[in-house]
């Protein structure tokens, strides 16, 4: 038998050698461009994805710590995650439900089939609709650890960033509420000086606590609240964040999100307004102390 | 009497083809089939000369494919559901499949009343074998976007829907066979899904299994405008193709005809793999008829029984011909590959052997010229580039099905290597989408 692959080796020795080099050649592209990207890497990177109608923020720090706050609709989340995460990559570090409104938690159900997740961070409130009783299984299914946030908490990560969330102050674990988005989770990026605030479906009432307790002040960027409906971002909160950029993370709605009011109301303090609806996915980038937005359609 | 069975075959396929596009009444056909059976009759006291009794014998099979289609439609009479239509009504039944779709999921109930569609949220999911108690309105089936939903709903006997009903889950009650098939698919594709990102997972589950799936509307509409799409729809060219490849594996070590047995074996395993449905046992046994072709290179036996296993087919369900789109390609696209990859093979002299280049482009273009005419009746966007963009998208089809099922068998074994066989179909399904996108353009 031996002798049978030695002739068989014989006789296609050019093939297999051609065949070897090429091999050769693939890995070694294949690791040329893993080492590029990791050279070209900023120090975050802030995902605003195109989802539709809903919201899913993905945060990935050079070293590779990955926390996604929301997984917005159903049928979304999943090809634009495959997209920014490398090819062996399974798993992400954390999880954030906002609250459980289907165009948040739907894609997050999604997430935890697929990917392995380390820790899931939410208000615990309880929802009545499917998705969100769907979620809570998926949640226990995966065995991650839970924390449910109850206070201001923060979570350092790469070179002194910190995740901070503000609010909720209070246990919401398996509350029914009348209006979820009372339970939100609003949270701010930090890093190097740079603020980014993320406002989930926070209405005017937390808004004025926000803004009267003191939690916010002057921040670089707003990811705007509620998807510029106008239960949100009412002025005397805007004059206390003073964005100089505002997104919105909204789809072809029946709501009238974005409100012009909202709009009006934004321009006038002086941001500038991106959305996700017109121009697609918007990248945050911190690279080098620098700020640099841009849009991918 | 031989010589005269594909002309049979091919007469029957046509009667069934005709009744599928006009609606033919049944006295006719019964006046037809007296007539064809009178003439048999004269035939055989006076003796015509042998032409008579073919043609005769022609128009015969003719009105009987006629006759099947009708016999096949009047099925509806067994179903009880449609005398309900605009009724709120409660049902028990047990769920028979389920579809993914953007913003809902479809399944297919089996009541004892007949078969319906339910149109529901994507959560909770109910999976084969579950016993649903649904209450709402049935429904007729209405046409959407210009596409006779109802005709393509009746090719499974389904000739009602209820949109939203509520549902409680009874019970689980499923045919132990079935069941055990419909867990391996399931488990099947979840290893390829854990190794392979979206939407690449999706893509490569849909050239397996012929599912469309939920993909990003983008990338659907690229390969629409290429006129691609059907890449999606599980072809037996596309499986003649990995099995011909397996065959060249083996053949380089193995005798012929071991190396022959393993790539049919390979194909009954991916079969079962995907959870032997009818659409891939039916595309699985065109390809074998294929492969048959491509070994013995005996055109007449491979047409005829490409011929015969479409009969039987359209036999068991006659709608198969004009409503099922993995039976139109694998029937043109296999005849293609029997009566013309051959002759182009010598018209394509220029073209290298090496690895087979000239084998690969002279069968895909064979299938694709074949193939042509059903992409337009589909109504598909065909622009001055859907030769060459399906020469470089389709023909990258058989090499990603056979990793992606190397990779998900692997699956089952060993992780790390699924995931090193996926990066095939990761970086050619990226290539195809990537090339979608520019032939689209045009």
């Amino acid at each position: 038998m031996p002798q049978h692959f030695l002739h068989v080796f014989k006789a296609n020795k050019r093939r297999i050698i051609w065949g070897a080099i090429s091999l050769l050649l693939a890995g070694g592209f294949v690791s040329g461009a893993y080492f590029w990207e990791k050279a070209q890497k900023a120090d975050i990177t802030i995902y605003f994805f195109d989802v539709g109608q809903g919201d899913a923020i993905f945060i990935e720090s050079y070293d590779g710590t990955q926390i996604l706050i929301d997984g917005g609709p159903p049928n979304q989340i999943l090809p634009k995650l495959g997209e920014v995460l490398p090819y062996f990559d399974h798993s992400l570090d954390a999880i954030v439900l906002t609250h459980p409104h289907t165009d948040h938690v739907s894609g997050l159900i999604e997430v935890l089939a697929r990917y392995e997740v380390k820790t899931v961070i939410e208000s615990g409130a309880s929802y009545h609709t499917s998705e969100a009783v769907e979620f809570k299984k998926a949640v226990s299914e995966e065995g991650a650890r839970r924390i449910i946030v109850d206070s201001q908490v923060e979570f350092s990560f790469y070179d002194g960033a910190k995740l901070k969330f503000l609010l909720p102050d209070k246990s919401y674990e398996s509350a029914i509420l009348k209006n979820v988005h009372d339970s939100a989770l609003v949270s701010e990026l930090d890093y190097k000086g740079k603020r980014i605030l993320f406002m989930s479906d926070a209405e005017k009432n937390i808004e004025e606590k926000l803004a009267r307790d003191g939690r916010v002040g002057d921040v670089d960027v707003l990811k705007v609240g509620h998807h510029g409906s106008k239960t949100s971002s009412q002025e005397i909160f805007l004059k206390t964040v003073k964005p100089e950029y505002a997104i919105i993370s909204l789809g072809r709605n029946r709501y009238g999100h974005p409100h012009p009011d909202v709009l009006n109301r934004l321009a006038s303090v002086g941001a500038k307004i991106l959305r996700t609806d017109t121009e697609g996915t918007i990248i945050l980038e911190i690279r080098n102390d620098q700020l640099i937005l841009r849009a991918e359609k | 009497m031989v010589k005269i069975t594909p002309y049979l075959l091919l007469a029957f396929l046509g009667g069934v083809m005709l009744r599928s596009f006009f609606d033919i009444p049944r006295d006719w056909i019964l006046a037809a089939s007296g007539l064809a059976i009178g003439f048999l009759i004269i035939f055989y006291f006076f003796k015509f000369d042998s032409k008579f009794l073919f043609f005769n014998l022609l128009f015969l099979v003719f009105v009987l494919g006629i006759l099947r289609f009708s016999v096949f439609e009047n099925k509806i009479a067994a179903d009880k559901l449609h005398n309900y239509y605009g009724q709120t009504i409660t049902l028990q039944g047990r769920v028979l499949s389920n579809a993914l779709k953007q913003n809902s999921s479809r399944i297919v109930l089996e009541t004892d009343l007949g078969r319906i569609l339910i149109v529901k949220r994507i959560y909770p999911e109910y999976k084969y074998g579950d016993v649903l108690e649904v209450s709402g309105k049935v429904a007729e089936p209405e046409p959407y976007a210009g596409f006779d939903t109802a005709k393509f709903l009746a090719k499974q006997q389904i000739y009602s829907q209820m949109l939203f009903p509520e549902i409680k889950k009874i019970d689980y009650a499923p045919n132990k066979f079935l069941s055990s098939l419909f867990f391996i698919k399931d488990k099947f594709t979840k290893q390829l899904k854990t190794v392979l990102p979206e939407p690449y997972s999706s893509l490569a589950n849909g050239m397996l299994l012929g599912e469309e799936g939920v993909l990003p509307k983008d990338i659907l509409d690229s390969f629409r405008k290429s006129s691609t799409i059907h890449i999606l729809v599980l072809s037996g060219y596309n499986i003649t193709i990995v099995g011909s490849f397996i065959m060249s594996f083996f053949g380089f070590f193995l005798p012929a005809a071991f190396a022959w047995a393993i790539s049919v074996a390979g194909i009954v395993l991916f079969t079962l793999m995907t959870g032997a449905e009818p659409a891939a046992v039916r595309a699985a046994l065109m390809a074998i008829i294929g492969l048959v072709a491509l070994r013995t290179g005996r055109q007449y036996l491979a047409i005829s029984a490409l011929l015969w296993a479409a009969f039987f087919m359209i036999l068991w369900n006659p709608m198969y011909l004009r409503f099922d789109r993995g039976f139109q390609l694998s029937l043109l696209a296999t005849l293609g590959l029997i009566l013309l990859s051959s002759r182009l093979f010598k018209k394509l002299w220029f073209l290298p052997k090496l690895m087979g280049i000239r084998e690969a482009a002279s069968s895909t273009v064979a299938a694709q010229i074949f193939v042509l005419p059903l992409l337009i009746s589909w109504g598909n966007e065909i622009s001055y580039l859907t030769v060459p963009a399906n020469m470089v998208i389709v023909s990258l089809v058989p090499t990603i099905m056979l990793f992606s099922f190397l990779s998900g068998i692997f699956g089952f074994i060993f992780l790390p290597i699924s995931a090193i066989f996926a990066v095939v179909p990761y970086l050619l399904i990226k290539f195809q989408i990537y090339a979608a996108t520019f032939f689209a353009r045009f």
